[in-house]
This record gives C-alpha cells, sequence and structure tokens, in this order.
C-alpha cells in the first residue's frame, strides 16, 4: 500500500523516533528547518519524566511539550483533564454534548443506576479523569450491563469518580484545531485484515504487521493475537489457521486505538462546515486553548455532532501518516502560529537532526539538556565522492571529519572497505571549497566527485559510519540474494495489498 | 497481573571479594581515594585533563555544560561550570584567567625567554636565528656556548623538534638540517645543555601544587622473565593506571637498539634487580613513567617556578619546566606551559598524587571549596559519551544534571531469573528514571542482572517496593538479593555488560 506522505518529511523520520515521540520530534524538525534554535530536555511530568522542547525566537524562550506550545495554559490543562469541567463549560457556550451526570465516590451505584433508567439507555460509563480514553465503556444497553461496568470502572480500575452519559450512534471523529481554524481530521478504524483467498489469517496478521512497521506511527504497535482477537474472530466463525475469502474484512477488534493495531484515515475534507465550527467552538469555550484535538460524535445523516473529549496533548502521528487519505501537515500549522515571521522563511528540508542522539543523552539522564546544531543555510548544496585512502585509521577519519566541521560542512564518511569508501558533505558552495582546499593537504588520500544528485535526506552532523559487517566479508552473491529476496517479498506485498484496494473494499462494504 | 513470586531476599554478600587482583593492585599507588575508578574506561592520556578538573567543578555544586568552538577551520571542546552569578569557560585545564597575551608568550619560546631574563629568572643561555638564517653565525655561536648545545624551534609544541644534548658541529649540522629541512621550521633557539633532572612544577595562583619527574622507560630484572616478558609485565601495570593505559611501552628500533647496546636480546633474561633502560626519552607517551617529587623540591626551586608565572603578564596557572642541578644546586627554567596535561600528577607511579583539579577549582571558585559534600565524590560522568556527540556535531550543546545533593543512598541489588533476553534492564532503567536515580543494570556472566541505584531515600524505597513486585513483561524473578557497593558510579542510568 502506498502512503500519501508529506514528502518532506519522507525518510526523515529516524528510527529511534518511536510514535510517541513523532508529535514531539515533527514539530521540533518544522522549528529547526526555520532556522529556530532548538534545546531538548527532561521535566518531570506527573510520576514520570519526559522529554520537553523549546525554541528561541525574537530573544524568548518558547517552550513545548509533545506537539503542544504555551498557549496552551496550565489552566485549560487543567479544565480539560477533567470531563466534567469540561463539559460544564462547553455547556455555558452552547456547545453540543452529550447529555450526563457526574458521580463521585460518595454516590451509590444504585443512584446512578436510576440516573441511567431516566436518561435511556444505551449509555456511556467513563471515569471523571482518566487519560486516553481508559475506563470508557461505551453502548451499554440495560441495568445488567450497567452493573457490571460499574463495578469493573469503579472497583477494578479504581476510577470512583464517574460520569454517565447518553450514548450517541455515529462515527468518532479527531478534530486538531489551532488558533480557531481546523487544520486536520481523522478517524480511526480497529485493526482489521482483508482476505485473499490464499493466506491464513494468522498469515495475513503477519502481512499487515510487516506493513504497519513501514508507517512511522505504528512501527512497534503491532497486531498482537490475543485473547480478545481470537474471541472475535471466533464471533465471525474463523480461527487463526483459516483462510480468509478474497475481498472479506474481518475487523480484529473492538478498540480503534492505533496502539492496539487501529488504523487512522484523513477525513478533512469529509467532514461537513457544521462539525468544523463544532470543534472550532470547543476549543474557543475553554480559556487559554489554543490548540487541540477535538473528538466529536458524528452523526451523518442529521449533520450533527456532539463533543465528547477535549485533549491537550492530542498525538499527531495519525494525521501525518494516515493509512487512508491525504498526510496534514500540522507541524507547518504550529510553527505558523507560535513563530508567524518564520513563515516565508526557506526551508531546509533536506536535512533533519540527530534525535537518537538527543534521546540517548537524555533518557541515559547524562545530560538534562541539549542544544541541537543549527540547520544549514538554504542555499546548502550536497555533494559526493569517492574517497581512497587508509580507512582503517581512525584518526585520518577525524581529521576528515574536523575539517568538514570546521568549515560548517555535514554530512557522512561511509568506508566501504578499508582503503575506499564514499564521502558526502553539504554546505555553501564556498565552504565545500574550503574544505576540499584543506583536504588536498592530507597526503596519501585521492577524492574524486561521483556524478549522483543526492536525493535522500541528510542527518545534520558529520558522522564517521562504521564498515559494515556485510561489507567487510561479503561476497557478491551474498548481497545479491538478499536483495532479491526482499524484492520478491516487496512484489508479493504490492499484490496482496497494491494500488490501495483495501479501500475501495472497505468503502463498499461501508456503503453496503 | 504480574506472575512471580520474590522466593527470598536480604541476604549480604561481600562485593569486595569479587573484585580483580588487578583492582586491588591500586591500593599500592598513593592516588586520590575513588579518582581512578571515577576516570570511565575511555577517557585516556589527554581527556584526563579535561575531564578531571569539569568534574571536580561539577562535584563542588557547579554546573557543567559542554560545547565547542571552532578555531582555524577545527573544532574543539570547551566546558563552562558556573555557580549562577559567575560563568567561566574552560578550553582543556585552562581557565580564562590565563590570557590569549600570557598564551602567546609562552608559545614563542624567544619571548618566554626575554619576560624571564627580564625578572632574573634563570634561563639556559641561548640565541635565536631567525631566517634567513646565517649558518656560520651559528656555528660560531655554538663554539662560543661551548659543546654540549640545544637547538629548538622557536614555536613548536609538546616538545616537538627539541633536540638535546648536541656535542659538536658535525651533530649540529645534523640537528640544524633535520630542524629546518625535514621538519620545515624556520626560526630556532640555539641554547647551551643544561644537565640535570627535569622537573614539571604545576603551578597554581603562587603556590606549587605539584611537581613531577618523568623516567623513561625501564625494565628491572626477576632472574626469571624474559626482557620481552617484563615489558608485557609493564604494560600491563600501565593498563591499570588510567593516564598510561593507552600508551605502552612499544617495542621499536629504539628500545631494541637500547637492548642490543646492553649486550641482550629481547629474550635474554635479566639478573633479579638488574635495571635497563629502554628509551632516551622521558616522554610517558612512550613509555616513560611519571614520579611525585614535590616534597623533593627545595624552596629555592619553588620560588623560581612561581616567579618565572609572575614573570609572565596573566598567567595564573601554569605547568612549569625546570632542569634542576643538584651538584651545583642551580636550576634553569625551559619552559612555561599554559595547557599542561595534568594526569601524571594525578596519577604517578611513585610518589603521592596531587589535587590539581582541587587547586584549579579553588582557584576559580574560591567560595566553593569548603561547600563540596563528600557523597558527591561517588558520582562521575561518561565524557567519551559526550566528547563523541560534540565531535561529530549531533548535538552543540551538553548541559549535565547538577550533582545529586543532600542525603543520598546508594543500594545494589542481584537479580536472579529469567531476567536476560527480556528487556529487564531497559525496564530497570525507565523506572530509574522516573525517580530520578542514578546508577547501572548490568548482564553478569552467571545470568542475573546487577542493579546499582542511588537517590534520595523516599526514591529508593519506591524503587525497592517496584522491583520488589514487578518486573519487565516476560521476566520471572527468582530471587532477589541485596549487596554492599561502595564505589563511584555513573551519573544518568546505563544499561552495562559483563566483560
Amino acid at each position: 500500500m502506498t502512503y500519501d506522505y508529506l514528502p518532506h518529511l519522507h525518510k526523515c523520520v529516524p528510527s529511534s523516533v518511536s510514535p510517541d515521540k513523532l508529535s514531539m520530534y515533527t514539530v521540533a524538525l518544522e522549528g529547526w528547518r526555520r532556522g529556530l534554535p532548538l534545546k531538548f530536555y527532561t521535566t518531570q511530568f506527573g510520576n514520570r519524566r519526559e522529554i520537553n522542547y523549546s525554541f528561541e525566537y525574537e530573544g524568548k524562550e518558547y517552550k513545548f511539550a509533545v506537539a503542544k506550545g504555551e498557549d496552551v495554559t496550565q489552566e485549560a490543562m487543567k479544565i480539560a483533564k477533567d470531563k466534567y469541567i469540561t463539559k460544564n463549560y462547553l455547556l455555558e457556550k452552547n456547545v453540543s454534548v452529550p447529555q450526563g451526570k457526574k458521580f463521585d465516590k460518595t454516590t451509590d451505584d444504585e443512584m446512578i443506576l436510576n440516573y441511567a433508567n431516566q436518561l435511556g439507555y444505551p449509555v456511556v460509563l467513563k471515569p471523571t479523569n482518566a487519560n486516553l480514553g481508559e475506563g470508557v465503556i461505551a453502548n451499554i444497553q440495560n441495568k445488567g450491563e450497567l452493573e457490571q461496568a460499574l463495578k469493573q470502572v469503579r472497583n477494578d480500575l479504581g476510577y470512583q469518580n464517574v460520569i454517565v452519559e447518553k450514548h450517541i450512534e455515529g462515527e468518532e471523529v479527531r478534530v486538531y484545531v489551532i488558533n480557531g481554524k481546523v487544520i486536520a481530521a481523522m478517524k480511526r478504524i480497529p485493526a482489521y485484515i482483508i482476505g485473499d483467498g490464499k493466506h491464513t489469517i494468522k498469515e495475513l496478521i503477519a502481512l499487515k504487521n510487516e506493513e504497519r512497521r513501514k508507517n512511522p506511527n505504528y512501527k512497534g504497535r503491532n497486531i498482537i493475537i490475543d485473547k480478545e482477537l481470537k474471541q472475535n474472530i471466533e464471533k465471525e466463525g474463523y480461527d487463526l489457521n483459516s483462510i480468509l475469502e478474497e475481498g472479506k474484512q474481518l475487523f480484529l477488534r473492538n478498540k480503534s486505538n492505533i496502539s492496539a493495531g487501529g488504523e487512522s484515515i484523513d477525513v478533512t475534507d469529509e467532514i461537513t462546515d457544521e462539525i468544523k465550527n463544532l470543534a472550532v467552538a470547543a476549543t474557543k469555550a475553554i480559556p487559554g486553548l489554543a490548540q487541540a484535538g477535538v473528538d466529536i460524535i458524528v452523526n451523518e445523516k442529521e449533520n450533527s455532532g456532539a463533543v465528547l473529549e477535549i485533549n491537550t496533548r492530542p498525538g499527531i502521528g495519525g494525521h501525518l501518516f494516515p493509512s487512508e487519505g491525504k498526510a496534514r501537515d500540522i507541524p507547518k500549522a504550529i510553527i505558523d502560529y507560535y513563530f508567524p515571521n518564520t513563515k516565508r522563511m526557506k526551508n531546509s528540508t533536506q536535512f533533519y537532526f540527530d534525535y537518537g542522539s538527543v534521546q540517548e543523552l537524555l533518557n541515559s539522564g547524562l545530560a538534562e539538556e541539549v542544544i541541537v546544531p543549527p540547520v544549514p543555510t538554504a542555499d546548502a548544496i550536497i555533494k559526493e565522492f569517492y574517497i581512497k585512502g587508509n580507512l582503517n585509521s581512525l584518526s585520518l577519519k577525524r581529521r576528515i571529519q574536523r575539517l568538514a566541521l570546521g568549515a560548517n560542512l555535514y554530512g557522512y564518511l561511509e568506508p566501504n572497505s578499508e582503503e575506499s569508501g564514499k564521502l558526502v558533505i553539504a554546505g555553501t558552495e564556498e565552504n565545500i571549497k574550503i574544505f576540499l582546499d584543506n583536504l588536498q593537504k592530507e597526503k596519501n588520500i585521492e577524492i574524486s566527485e561521483s556524478d549522483r544528485e543526492i536525493k535522500e535526506p541528510l542527518r545534520a552532523g558529520f558522522v564517521i559510519r562504521k564498515l559494515s559487517k556485510k561489507d567487510k566479508n561479503s561476497t557478491h552473491q551474498y548481497t545479491k540474494k538478499s536483495s532479491k529476496k526482499q524484492l520478491t517479498f516487496k512484489q508479493k506485498l504490492y499484490n496482496k495489498f497494491g494500488d490501495s484496494i483495501i479501500w475501495k473494499i472497505y468503502r463498499k462494504l461501508k456503503k453496503g | 497481573m504480574v506472575g512471580f513470586i520474590v522466593k527470598s531476599n536480604l541476604h549480604f554478600i561481600d562485593i569486595k571479594k569479587t573484585f580483580k587482583e588487578g583492582l586491588l593492585m591500586q591500593f599500592k599507588y598513593d592516588w586520590i581515594p575513588g579518582l581512578s575508578e571515577s576516570i570511565p574506561k575511555d577517557v585516556n592520556s589527554d581527556r584526563i585533563t579535561p575531564y578531571t578538573v569539569a568534574l571536580e567543578g561539577w562535584r563542588r555544586g557547579l554546573s557543567l555544560k559542554y560545547c565547542t568552538t571552532k578555531s582555524r577551520g577545527q573544532i574543539f571542546i570547551q566546558f563552562i561550570l558556573s555557580n549562577g552569578s559567575k560563568t567561566l569557560k574552560f578550553s582543556k585545564s585552562t581557565g580564562p584567567d590565563v590570557t590569549r597575551e600570557a598564551v602567546n608568550i609562552c608559545k614563542n619560546k624567544l619571548l618566554t625567554k626575554k619576560y624571564l631574563e627580564k625578572a632574573d629568572i634563570p634561563v639556559p643561555k641561548g640565541k635565536a636565528f631567525i631566517t634567513p638564517i646565517n649558518f656560520d653565525e651559528l656555528l660560531k655561536y655554538a663554539e662560543i656556548l661551548g659543546y654540549p648545545v640545544v637547538i629548538k624551534p622557536i614555536s613548536a609544541k609538546m616538545g616537538k623538534g627539541v633536540i638535546p644534548e648536541i656535542k659538536n658541529e658535525e651533530e649540529l649540522i645534523k640537528a640544524f638540517n633535520y630542524v629546518t629541512n625535514e621538519l620545515g621550521y624556520s626560526e630556532i633557539i640555539v641554547e647551551k645543555h643544561v644537565f640535570g633532572e627535569e622537573y614539571r612544577v604545576y603551578v597554581v595562583k603562587d603556590k606549587v601544587i605539584g611537581a613531577i619527574k618523568r623516567i623513561p622507560a625501564y625494565v628491572i630484572g626477576d632472574g626469571v622473565s624474559s626482557i620481552k616478558d617484563l615489558i608485557e609485565i609493564k604494560n600491563k601495570e600501565r593498563k591499570q593506571i588510567p593516564s598510561l593505559r593507552s600508551r605502552p611501552i612499544k617495542i621499536d628500533t629504539e628500545v631494541k637498539e637500547y637492548v642490543s647496546q646492553a649486550g641482550y636480546t629481547l629474550d635474554s633474561i635479566l639478573d633479579k634487580n638488574e635495571y635497563l633502560v629502554l628509551r632516551k626519552n622521558s616522554n610517558v607517551s612512550s613509555g616513560g613513567e611519571p614520579i611525585d617529587v614535590t616534597d623533593e623540591l627545595s624552596e629555592n626551586i619553588k620560588r623560581i617556578a612561581v616567579n618565572a608565572c609572575r614573570a609572565i603578564p596573566g598567567l595564573p596557572i601554569s605547568g612549569v619546566d625546570i632542569v634542576v642541578d643538584k651538584i651545583n644546586n642551580t636550576c634553569s627554567v625551559l619552559e612555561l606551559n599554559t595547557g599542561p596535561g595534568i594526569s601524571s600528577h594525578l596519577f604517578p607511579l611513585k610518589g603521592k598524587a596531587r589535587d590539581i583539579p582541587k587547586a584549579i577549582i579553588d582557584y576559580y571558585f574560591p567560595e566553593t571549596s569548603s561547600q563540596k559534600n563528600p557523597i558527591s565524590n561517588r558520582f562521575y560522568f561518561d565524557y567519551s559519551k559526550i566528547e563523541n556527540k560534540l565531535l561529530s556535531h549531533s548535538l552543540k550543546e551538553i548541559k549535565l544534571p547538577m550533582v545529586p545533593q543532600g542525603e543520598i543512598i546508594f543500594k545494589a541489588f542481584i537479580v536472579s531469573g529469567k531476567v536476560q533476553g527480556v528487556n529487564y534492564r531497559q525496564w530497570i532503567r525507565r523506572q530509574a528514571f522516573n525517580l530520578d536515580l542514578n546508577g547501572f543494570a548490568e548482564n553478569k556472566k552467571d545470568g542475573s542482572v546487577f542493579i546499582v541505584v542511588s537517590g534520595n531515600k523516599k526514591n529508593i524505597e519506591e524503587f525497592e517496593k517496584i522491583i520488589y513486585n514487578k518486573g519487565s513483561k516476560h521476566a520471572k524473578i527468582e530471587n532477589i538479593s541485596v549487596v554492599n557497593w561502595d564505589n563511584p558510579i555513573n551519573i544518568g542510568f546505563v544499561i552495562k555488560k559483563e566483560i
């Protein structure tokens, strides 16, 4: 399946950026590329420490956490954290919310059951303050189910304070609003597979996981075969070894969380102005909330919706890397909003910074604060050279590194044997000349420019890459074989899922 | 949720017993307690100097930041120490009070000489020759001066191009050609060679803090081992010494020549207590040994070293090279070093280590001299990693956390069961990170995981609660035992493997 990625993020998300770091990384990258000095630091958040970052802009420091800047105030965070208080603020501004009531720990289950009866089933039960949809039980059909749900949420999970709400039928969308404007909207669907008449369900799940690894927002978030998944398959009359018929879509989970194998689909162009206005009105109802992710339940037939929740620290990965639909450039919108004077700046989109090193030093506790080196100027050019010399010598490699960085160049030196390798450097024409002149003084090395145009993005800094084991004792056959193997696997995947056939089927099913 | 039971707990093992013999060898040296254990493995030779000075400042509770600077197209690392109101930048061990002017004077051996002579500091008699050099005049001068003489380039670092003990005209011509043609220096000094013992005297603000001499590489026979084996034993010992571990005695042409001149081969066995010199020069980098002689210096020599620093404007801290002729009770100042290495003072093979980092920080941040929390000596940091990230310009600036303050306790555990290959150490690291604990988790060869943590009492207790009740998803813990630990640890939390 081919994703419609933002081109300036293509190959710019290093493996060290896990999905939960994607929001921070992409916003930091956008600001950095516009030339803003970028700093990362550790800070206490609740009972854990996390990495935050800041930009320097017009002599002031602007702090960010996840994708959230300082225009989301402490007050707004406090309000949004408590679902009941949020609701009151929304009601006050006539923002539509599901009808419901809050109960604290002094209320017994009996009273809650009475209220639900009054409200009319189906209902939703949720803790007053819990993160990431924990403990939210939707579509409770009757008294018996509610009794069970109450036991689970209040006793087992320990959330004594709960809200009971009218359950609204419809599709849930996440709308991302910045400064009164909708930037993106997405919906999430639970983990699923589509049959091809050849592979077993187990194999299809493995193939799907293989696909997920390529999406920066899904990698490491595999579909795991557990009890719930097996039950769902059984409900449909299959087991793991059944071959799923061609075109048959099988949902594997109830929840649509990305972390549980769910997928995001961009619906920005599909939601109506009414829904967009609702999302904007919701953010405006909370004081000090310049950016947020608003969860809305949409009733398509009536073109109406109700606000379920407001997220002050929403992940933006689902908008950046949707399985279907257009990627939305939220980092751009965020940086545009906070740093308007950088809007017209020429972006050096061919560079990204070394987040891996940032994370390594901060997470190991060796550093509490690190500053990233600046992005090269927009007129930087990239050149590739072949280099011959004793690349076994660390001091020679270090000297080349020093010369390159001394001349304000970024790039890397990559030996492919003990006496030859590739040298890639990026910077202004003038600085490249200085570097080459200095390099000429180095005895016993030869360099020649390659005619290849470097298109792949380059990481800031100058690293000496290791001579890979493969290169060290490679036989030509070995490399050939592995690339062939990869190709056939790719082809296989393409045959199965290529051309986004899933989505055509998915839509058909939805309509039918 | 967590499907394992901690079967037993709390029995003490004396971890010291498991120490390797090699570590015990340290006790025969008179070093600063705990310092050698605070030098990370890959921090050696030249890097010990900036590392130990920064470490001392950091341990005093100063904030420490590393950054890079560009000078003449090259990248260099600097560090910044701050007490909040005063922020000072250091290059190597050189702080801001050593002025640019002082550096320029000391770089130029002729200028240095002029300043010293003006202040009546004894220096070897000599004269500079500048392009175009009149060679006849030079020879004539050497004749008047009297052999042996020394020639040296006016501006060269680390004793490069210095040719000592030139005995006659023939040798002088050879040496001159070498220095001017082969090394390419055009400005040289011809000096009287002064005999005696050469000392490096470290002066901080009018006070001699330490003095060492270096003796050329040698071996002493035991009546059993061959010369080759004796060199190997020496090199093994050098490996234990932070300042020498990357500087073994190399068996090269010079060493072989010395051996054969003594009438031996490398396989010869030396008599017991027979002393064999292996090299002429005494550089520690080529096998020389540093020996502390601070207490042997006469007051007169100390005064001369101090006055030599005073003679140069803007030089409160310096390493003064002095030749002492004990027989005639005279001495000459050869050179002043503005960025002297200090590792030989910290780790001498004989004699007492001198705490130069302490003197430097006392000088720059006098208010911290009495403030040091003793517990801070039990923390150090991974300088290699910092250096690596800066030299590759992956990062531009790195600020370390403050040294732990207040009541800090240390605890060590050995966790056995199915704890390797199950992300257990990573899980431990996350718990430690969240509780602001420092330490490490190490996979042991016997399959267990060794954990050391340090932090305040409350957080350590919290950590204990967590590890006795939980583990990473696939870990199966059978036993946790508490052990003793009194060595220094890394700041932060490191995942390691026993080697």
